[in-house]
């Protein structure tokens, strides 16, 4: 991370240093602490909430934890960032699950997600070719802005596991160790949320009408509407 | 990332997989381990049968690339810039809380 002071974040022995400076309730050390992980935990927490209020929020319970709590870090096992990521992530789900998200917006069974296909396991519709290919769709602006908007529309389940997976690029057992689930939950939650994410980009990239691997829309106006608005499909909760 | 995927046929509607009647051989089955098999958790069996069934079967290579594709995507996915004086508003809060 950085040097503050005495202290340095960069190096194993720099964090231990650190730590054992922490549980003297050195002041200077806790300074230095907050000074080299508040732009990280900020960040990490703003992925995860998309409020800057929030975010900042989860920063001061992070940190009042680490106050209070710096000496169980050891007894668990893990390193500062370690430990610093895991009560940042639960402080920012929590989060999450206590705003106004209603339940019944949470419309999609797990099986939604998945592709239609026949008795016999073949692909009920074609899975067609998207209009651009993927080299150029990578760095498109509106595919960046639309796959941006489709992440804050996951359930706090798979967009944790997403944002630590594929854009934090924690190994499968960090995100896991972070989540306190099983490595095996969290492949089911990302491949949940890259199907979703898929589905999405495909609406993005070909409009979604030559897409015939649909996933089931839920509106917000009313029962049967037929009209479909990108932005207010949800998926189901998970089941790890 | 596995490179061979890159040389299976990608254009075709038709799944080729001559042992698709078997369980390990379905789409539907292959679908669902594409996470599994990017994660590398698959067990070499089970990896060397989805393997042979993309190369056998053109519309599941294409599901396929369309899931690397948001991988790929995620780490461009912004972040909103750390408001400037967020550290010391922490600090300050932390002041209070700790004194």
């Amino acid at each position: 991370m950085s040097t503050h002071g005495r202290f340095s974040t960069d190096t194993p022995e720099g964090q231990a240093t650190l730590v054992a400076a922490l549980k003297m309730r050195d002041r200077e050390a806790f300074v230095a602490l907050v000074r080299a992980y508040t732009g990280w935990v900020w960040q990490l927490a703003f992925r995860i909430l998309k409020d800057e209020q929030h975010a900042e929020e989860v920063v001061q319970t992070v940190f009042l934890a680490a106050w209070e709590k710096i000496d169980d870090l050891n007894a668990q096992g893990v390193g500062l960032t370690s430990w610093i990521r895991r009560v940042a992530v639960n402080a920012a789900l929590m989060r999450l699950r206590s705003a106004s998200r209603r339940r019944e917006d949470l419309v999609e069974s797990p099986g939604d997600l998945l592709p239609a296909f026949t008795d016999d396991g073949h692909w009920a519709e074609s899975v067609p070719e998207w209009s651009r290919p993927a080299e150029e769709l990578i760095g498109a602006r509106e595919v960046i802005e639309a796959v941006e908007a489709a992440v804050e529309e996951l359930p706090e389940g798979e967009r944790a596991v997403f944002i630590l997976r594929e854009v934090e690029h924690l190994s499968t057992k960090e995100v896991a160790d972070s989540l306190g689930l099983q490595e095996g939950a969290v492949r089911t939650r990302l491949h949940r949320a890259r199907l979703f994410l898929r589905k999405r980009l495909a609406d993005v990239v070909d409009g979604g009408a030559r897409d015939g691997n649909d996933v089931r829309a839920s509106v917000d106006e009313g029962e049967g509407s037929a009209t479909r608005r990108p932005g207010r499909v949800t998926v189901g909760e998970v089941q790890p | 990332m596995n490179t061979r995927i890159e040389t299976f046929r990608r254009d075709g509607d038709h799944c080729d997989d001559p042992d698709h009647d078997h369980s390990g051989g379905r789409c539907s089955l292959v679908v669902q381990m594409i996470t599994e098999y990017l994660e590398g958790a698959l067990p070499d069996d089970k990896r060397e049968r989805f393997e042979r069934h993309l190369a056998a079967c053109p519309p599941c290579v294409r599901f396929f690339d369309q899931l690397r594709a948001v991988s790929a995507i995620a780490p461009l996915l912004r972040c909103a810039d750390v408001p400037p004086a967020v550290e010391e508003r922490v600090l300050r809060f932390l002041q209070d809380k700790t004194a």
